[in-house]
């Protein structure tokens, strides 16, 4: 170890320590956006009260098996509502491609190409083939392979890309939602039916209910 | 020192959490493109069969009906004032022209009555 340490450059341990601050703070950016997600699944779970509670409550749904049914139901017809639109979209993008496709007829169209897809309004970058200097660690270099442009021939990914990415994003956002939904009505169908003999003592109950018909 | 690695247990549960949050919700999106194709061959069947898809279930009947008779009970228990359309006359007065009666006019009252008593 010492000897690897010994051997290396400045430029080395420079790389080192930017490469460990890296890590640490895609570790942090991770756990933020876990965080964040467990806070939004938890707002979305709260819906499930929402289309089971009058059920429950008028006693229509009185036993743990009934009521994961219902909440099943009630949960999936609420995915259907959710998930429409985004469907939608996805298949009018998948509509689009297929037009592309038929009317060039190019069935092996990519329309995530750098060349004639939605790749051109972005920025790429390739492998050169050539590596920084460095005694153990050397990085492969990058070239500029796209810059942002325009090009008409990019049409269908023009339309594709946004519909594929808005949809998706959106079906993504309902599909954990349904999840979050589904874990609730579980852990729901375990504690509105639970009966508790917390602090319950059978003699006692017994002797109350003697006194209270002697009463009467 | 505990509530540091309280939340240093947090912040690991959290950077697990993401991924497999993750990959939860990508298998349930799976999952729920069969649930859309269950739903809408569902949907169409209710609707040509010219069903209310908004009580599709036979419990979201019962509870529209229980609910229907609850608030009708709790509307019957309340007691309505009752709006006299056709009042008499001794009723029909004129508020803001109303002179609370001085001891005098009592007075007069009280004797008029006495005299219509006494002449019966």
């Amino acid at each position: 170890m010492t000897n690897i340490l010994i051997s290396l450059s400045d430029g080395d341990k420079r790389l080192i320590f930017a490469l460990l601050l890296i890590v640490i703070i895609v570790l942090v950016f991770i756990g933020l956006l876990g965080y964040l997600l467990m806070r939004i699944m938890k707002f979305q779970a709260k819906k499930i009260d929402t289309l089971v509670h009058d059920a429950v409550v008028t006693k229509v749904v009185n036993d743990k098996r009934h009521f994961i049914r219902y909440g099943r139901n009630k949960n999936w017809a609420y995915f259907f509502k959710q998930a429409y639109i985004p469907m939608i979209i996805i298949i009018v993008g998948f509509i689009v491609l297929f037009i592309h496709n038929a009317i060039y007829n190019n069935w092996g169209y990519n329309p995530f190409s750098t060349y004639d897809g939605f790749g051109t309004l972005f920025f790429t970058w390739k492998l050169s083939g050539e590596y920084t200097d460095g005694t153990i660690i050397k990085f492969a270099k990058l070239v500029l392979d796209n810059t942002p442009h325009f090009d008409a021939i990019a049409w269908c990914g023009y339309i594709f890309g946004p519909c594929i990415l808005v949809g998706g994003t959106w079906y993504l956002v309902a599909a954990s939602s349904l999840l979050a939904r589904t874990v609730l009505l579980y852990k729901r169908s375990k504690t509105v039916f639970e009966k508790s003999l917390d602090g319950y003592h059978q003699d006692e109950a017994v002797t109350n209910n003697d006194n209270t018909n002697t009463n009467n | 020192m505990v509530t540091f690695f309280k939340g240093l247990l947090k912040g690991l549960f959290y950077i697990l959490f993401f991924p497999l949050g993750l990959l939860g919700i990508c298998l349930y999106a799976v999952f729920g493109i069969f649930v859309f194709i269950y739903r809408l061959i569902k949907i169409t069947i209710l609707f040509f069969t010219g069903r209310n898809l908004k009580t599709e279930l036979q419990e979201d009947e019962d509870v529209k009906k229980i609910l229907e008779v609850n608030k009708e009970e709790t509307k019957q228990d309340t007691v309505e004032p009752v709006l006299n359309l056709y009042p008499s006359d001794q009723e029909m007065y004129n508020v803001d022209n109303y002179i609370s009666p001085t001891f005098e006019d009592k007075k007069d009252e009280e004797t008029k009555i006495e005299e219509s008593d006494n002449n019966d």
